[in-house]
C-alpha cells in the first residue's frame, strides 16, 4: 500500500450514552478516492468532524500526514472541506464569502476568481448565499475547500442537493482532483454515483468498521445471484439440488440460485438437454454489498435477503 | 494577527454593522432632542442648570449596550449561521478566534461609542446655541463623560464577545447579558450599594458619568473592573471555545 495520508486509530466518541464511533481504523492511501460509506446514523460525519479538528475525540487519534489537524500550520492550506449544513452567512455574498476564507486562512486572494469560474458561480458571485439553492451552496463550499490548493480533500455528503447533471460534475471533478494526485476523502450514504467515483472503499455502521478495500475487490468478492428462465423449471431445481445447491422458485419458470456461476448451470443444462430462455448473472452493485454489509452489522434476525 | 483583519471583513461584507450604528445613533439623537425639547418642563429641572446639561451630555449612553449586543451577535452569531465551521477550519487554535474577535469588537465599540458621542455632544451644543443658553458645565467634565462613555462602549463591545463564547448560543447570551444588565444588576444595586461598584454595570455606570450606586470609584479603577471582567470572561470564553464539539 502507498503512504497513508490519512490515518485513524482506535477513534472513539461517545456522545452522553450514545456511542458515536466505536474503535473505528482505517488508512487513506495518498492520491486516491476513498468513498466513506454508511447508512445514515453510521458515524460518518462524527469521523469526518473529528478529522478536522470540530470535534473532539473521547479516545483514539486522527492524523492528516501524521498530524492532527488543530496542529497544523496552515490548515487550509493542506486540507480542504466541505461539510454538510449552512456553513454561509444568508446576507454575505458568494464572492465575499471566500474572501474571508482566504483571508482567514491567509490563502491567496487571486485565486478567488479562479474558483468561482471552476465551479461555475462566476454569474452569480455578487448576489447573496441566502438566496443560493442547496446545489449552488455546495459548489461554494467546493470552491471554498480548494482555494488553498491542498493536497487532501475532506468532503461529507457533497452529492446532497446536486441534480443529476451536478453529481456528474462533481464525480468527474473529483477524478480530475484524484489525478492531480490529491487525496480525496468522500463520505455518501447515496451509492450510485460513487462506485463510478472511488478507488477504495470504507464501510462504516453503528460506528465500527464493516470492510475496507478496493473498490473492484468489494463488488467482485461477494457472489451475486444467477436467475435462470427454463420451461423445464422441476427438472434443473431437481438437478440443483442434487448437486448440493440452493435454487429458489421465483416464477413457475424461474429460478434464482445464489449458489453457483452462470457457467456451472448452463453447462449443467447443456449436458441435461435443459433448454434454458435466460440465463443472467447479476454483478453485485456496490449497493447490494453494501446493504449486504450493513444488514449483517445491524446484527438483526436475518429476513430472507431483499435484493 | 491576520484574524482581526478577518473580523473586520466579516463586519464589512454584512450588514449588521451599519443596522447597529445606525439604530443606536437615531435613538442617541432623538433622547439628545427630546431632552433639549422638553427639559425645562420637567419641575426643578433646567437646561441652565448642571444637572440637566449633564443629563443631555449623557444622551448616549445606550452605546455600551448596543456595542454588548454587538459583540455577543458577533461571537454567538456564527454559531448560528453555521460559519463557526469555517472559521474554526481556517483557525482551528481557537482562542486566537476568540482574542481577535476581542479586539475587533472593542474597536467597533469604540467607533460606536465615539460617533454616538460626538453626534450627541454636537446636537446638545447646537440645541443650546439655538435656545441661547450657555454651557454651563466644564468642558473637562463634558470631556470626561464623552471620553468615560466611548470607553465603557469599547469594554462592552469585548464583554459581548466573552459573553457570546461563553453562551454559544445567542438567544440566550442576548437575553441572559441584558436580563443581567438591565434587571439583575438593579436590583443587586438596591441590596448592596457598596460592593455594586465592583459589577459590570456598576463600574460601566461610573465610568460612563451615570452612577446610581452607594459609593463610587475614580474612572480609572472603574476601567481597571471593566478590564479585569474581560479577561476574566474571556479567559471563560476561550476555555470552553477551545473544548466545545462543533458539530
Amino acid at each position: 500500500m502507498a503512504e497513508s495520508k490519512i490515518v485513524v486509530e482506535g477513534l472513539r466518541k461517545n456522545f452522553g450514552s450514545t456511542v458515536a464511533v466505536d474503535d473505528l481504523n482505517f488508512a487513506v492511501r495518498a492520491g486516491s478516492v476513498t468513498g466513506f460509506l454508511g447508512p445514515n446514523g453510521a458515524g460518518k460525519t462524527t469521523t469526518l468532524r473529528i478529522l478536522l479538528g470540530l470535534v473532539s475525540p473521547t479516545a483514539g487519534r486522527a492524523t492528516i500526514d501524521g498530524q492532527s489537524y488543530r496542529t497544523l500550520d496552515h490548515p487550509t492550506r493542506k486540507v480542504g472541506a466541505v461539510l454538510e449544513g449552512a456553513n454561509f452567512h444568508p446576507g454575505r455574498s458568494a464572492r465575499n464569502h471566500l474572501k474571508v476564507v482566504a483571508s482567514a486562512g491567509r490563502l491567496d486572494r487571486n485565486r478567488i476568481g479562479e474558483m468561482l469560474d471552476l465551479v461555475g458561480l462566476t454569474a452569480f458571485a455578487g448576489r447573496r448565499v441566502g438566496g443560493y439553492s442547496l446545489g449552488m451552496r455546495q459548489r461554494l463550499g467546493i470552491a471554498g475547500a480548494l482555494l488553498g490548493d491542498p493536497e487532501v480533500l475532506i468532503l461529507d455528503e457533497p452529492a446532497n442537493g446536486l441534480d443529476p447533471e451536478g453529481i456528474r460534475w462533481l464525480r468527474k471533478f473529483l477524478r480530475a482532483l484524484a489525478a492531480e494526485g490529491r487525496t480525496v476523502l468522500v463520505s455518501s450514504h447515496v451509492l450510485a454515483e460513487m462506485s463510478q467515483t472511488v478507488d477504495d472503499v470504507i464501510v462504516i455502521g453503528r460506528g465500527r468498521l464493516i470492510a475496507h478495500a478496493p473498490l473492484d475487490e468489494l463488488t467482485g468478492s461477494a457472489t451475486g445471484a444467477v436467475r435462470v428462465r427454463t420451461p423445464d423449471a422441476d427438472r434443473l431445481e431437481a438437478l440443483l439440488r442434487a448437486a448440493g445447491r440452493t435454487p429458489q422458485r421465483i416464477e413457475p419458470e424461474l429460478l434464482l440460485v445464489t449458489d453457483a456461476t452462470s457457467p456451472e448451470i448452463g453447462e449443467l443444462s447443456a449436458r441435461e438437454n435443459i433448454v434454458l430462455h435466460e440465463l443472467v448473472g447479476e454483478a453485485l452493485s456496490l449497493e447490494d454489498v453494501f446493504l449486504k454489509l450493513t444488514a449483517s452489522a445491524e446484527l438483526a434476525p436475518s429476513g430472507p435477503e431483499a435484493s | 494577527m491576520h484574524l482581526v483583519g478577518t473580523e473586520f471583513l466579516k463586519l464589512r461584507t454584512t450588514r449588521l454593522w451599519w443596522g447597529l450604528a445606525i439604530a443606536l445613533l437615531s435613538l442617541s439623537a432623538l433622547i439628545a432632542v427630546l431632552t433639549l425639547i422638553f427639559a425645562d418642563e420637567t419641575p426643578g429641572f433646567s437646561l441652565r442648570e448642571d444637572l440637566a446639561q449633564r443629563s443631555l451630555f449623557t444622551s448616549a449612553g445606550f452605546n455600551s449596550t448596543f456595542a454588548l449586543v454587538f459583540g455577543i451577535i458577533g461571537m454567538a452569531g456564527e454559531y448560528k449561521q453555521g460559519t463557526i465551521t469555517p472559521t474554526f477550519l481556517a483557525a482551528p487554535q481557537r482562542w486566537r478566534v476568540v482574542v481577535a474577535k476581542a479586539l475587533a469588537y472593542a474597536i467597533g465599540g469604540f467607533l460606536l461609542g465615539l460617533t454616538s458621542s460626538l453626534l450627541v455632544s454636537g446636537i446638545a451644543y447646537v440645541g443650546l446655541a439655538i435656545k441661547d443658553i450657555d454651557v454651563v458645565m466644564p468642558a473637562s467634565e463634558i470631556f470626561e463623560l464623552l471620553g468615560g462613555s466611548t470607553a465603557t462602549a469599547t469594554f462592552y463591545g469585548v464583554l459581548g464577545v466573552a459573553v457570546g463564547a461563553v453562551i454559544p448560543n445567542q438567544i440566550a447570551a442576548l437575553i441572559g447579558a441584558l436580563v443581567e444588565q438591565l434587571i439583575a444588576e438593579p436590583l443587586l444595586f438596591n441590596f448592596f450599594p457598596e460592593e455594586a461598584r465592583f459589577l459590570i454595570g456598576g463600574a460601566g455606570s461610573i465610568l460612563s458619568g451615570t452612577p446610581n450606586l452607594g459609593a463610587t470609584l475614580s474612572l480609572w479603577a472603574a476601567a481597571g473592573v471593566l478590564a479585569a471582567w474581560c479577561a476574566a470572561l474571556l479567559s471563560l470564553g476561550s476555555l470552553i471555545t477551545e473544548r466545545k464539539d462543533i458539530t
